[in-house]
């Protein structure tokens, strides 16, 4: 279990701050963040020496001033419970989002989650990942794509003798020479962009 | 090359932490990460004084930021068991000064 | 990386870690990292007399942040060896 995790179980639960001054903040944390920065509500403040006492509605605590924080006992129970709710959860659905650092088995899948999620949004090609995915292939949506691009930018006569070679060649061959016409001629960078 | 400090065979065991202030404070390890940040759960603090045995005060959960560690020990339940800490006396640490 | 690759040349050798607390414990050095975070086994603390906090620990792991020095082995040093790396260093090898 990451300290991070815990704190941020802690949300709303009340804790105790002591900084590297000696200071100690008691307050319900609201939020924090990866450099473990602080926000506390309903704070009482105490001098190192423990004689002096401020109220403040809120503050805000530079993570890098902290010493360390007690946290109520019951949290790290519910860092378990959140732990296992996402264990039972099968791999790669609702995974988009997250970095996916601390999840472990299933990380492998996430990936194929999220290009499913991407898929169908125009640039479909990205987010595919994977080093296999090369521009044209077998891949027609993505080259269907990219043919848009083209008729924007090329000339009319040009495009026709390309519908005219359709008309001789397979659309599987040509759909792969288009692949390779692209990335030589026009926007190379795109597409070595979205076929990744 | 690892990454982290390496605390793996720790986690769930009794650890000895001596903080940078001279503190000492023992519990279970329940995780850490590559800043040595750490989680202590059934924590408390070893209060040792040349006048008196040592002290044990309860603290519970806490989160001891890594920068503010010195040391990381595994408490030998054994051997800690054989400690009568009423009667151990020593000098506080001081603290660490950079 | 020199020194981190000189410690991991005496791994398995006796040292005394002295702290930036002015606690020293001598103990086989058993790992060390990027940080020159450092693993000792068999610790004891030099003056434990003066300083019992760590009568029931034996193994343990020192921050690379608060080491002030490391006492080696007085055989731990090939000095030569010592003299070609630091030069290999000053040059980006």
């Amino acid at each position: 279990m990451l300290p991070l995790s815990l704190l941020k179980t802690a949300q709303g639960h009340p804790m105790l701050v002591e900084l590297k001054n000696g200071e100690t903040y008691n307050g319900h944390l609201v939020n924090c963040d990866t450099w473990m920065n602080i926000h506390l509500r309903e704070v009482i403040c105490t001098s190192k020496d423990g004689d002096r006492f401020w109220r403040m509605p809120e503050c805000y605590i530079r993570g890098n001033t902290i010493k360390y924080l007690r946290v109520p006992d019951e949290v790290i129970d519910k860092v378990q419970e959140e732990k296992s709710r996402t264990d039972r959860k099968p791999p790669g659905v609702g995974r988009g989002r997250g970095r996916g650092r601390e999840d472990g088995p299933g990380r492998q899948l996430k990936g194929i989650g999220r290009g499913m999620d991407d898929g169908g949004k125009g640039a479909g090609g990205r987010g595919r990942g994977g080093p296999g995915g090369k521009p044209g292939g077998k891949d027609h949506p993505f080259v269907l794509w990219q043919l848009e691009a083209v008729v924007d930018e090329m000339q009319l006569g040009f495009v026709l003798s390309y519908l005219l070679r359709w008309c001789f060649a397979g659309f599987d061959a040509l759909a792969t020479v288009f692949g390779i016409k692209l990335v030589l001629s026009k926007q190379g960078n795109q597409c070595v962009q979205g076929g990744d | 090359m690892s990454a982290g400090p390496g605390l793996e065979p720790l986690v769930d065991q009794m650890i000895s932490v001596i903080t940078n202030d001279g503190r000492n404070i023992v519990g279970i390890l329940k995780g850490f990460d590559q800043a040595t940040n750490i989680i202590l759960d059934e924590s408390h603090e070893r209060v040792f004084s040349t006048k008196e045995g040592v002290q044990q005060i309860v603290l519970g959960l806490y989160i001891i930021r890594g920068d503010n560690i010195s040391i990381i020990g595994e408490l030998d339940e054994d051997l800690d068991a054989h400690i009568e800490l009423s009667q151990v006396r020593g000098h506080p640490l001081k603290p660490v000064i950079h | 990386m020199l020194f981190f690759s000189y410690f991991k040349e005496i791994v398995g050798r006796e040292v005394v870690v002295e702290l930036k607390n002015d606690l020293a414990i001598r103990g086989t050095l058993r790992s060390v990292d990027q940080y020159l975070n450092i693993k000792l086994e068999n610790t004891r603390v030099v003056d434990q007399d003066k300083y019992p906090h760590m009568l029931s620990v034996r193994n343990c792991f020192i921050r690379g942040s608060v080491v002030r020095y490391v006492q080696l082995p007085p055989d731990g040093v090939d000095v030569e060896l010592l003299h070609d790396a630091t030069r290999r260093e000053a040059r980006g090898g």
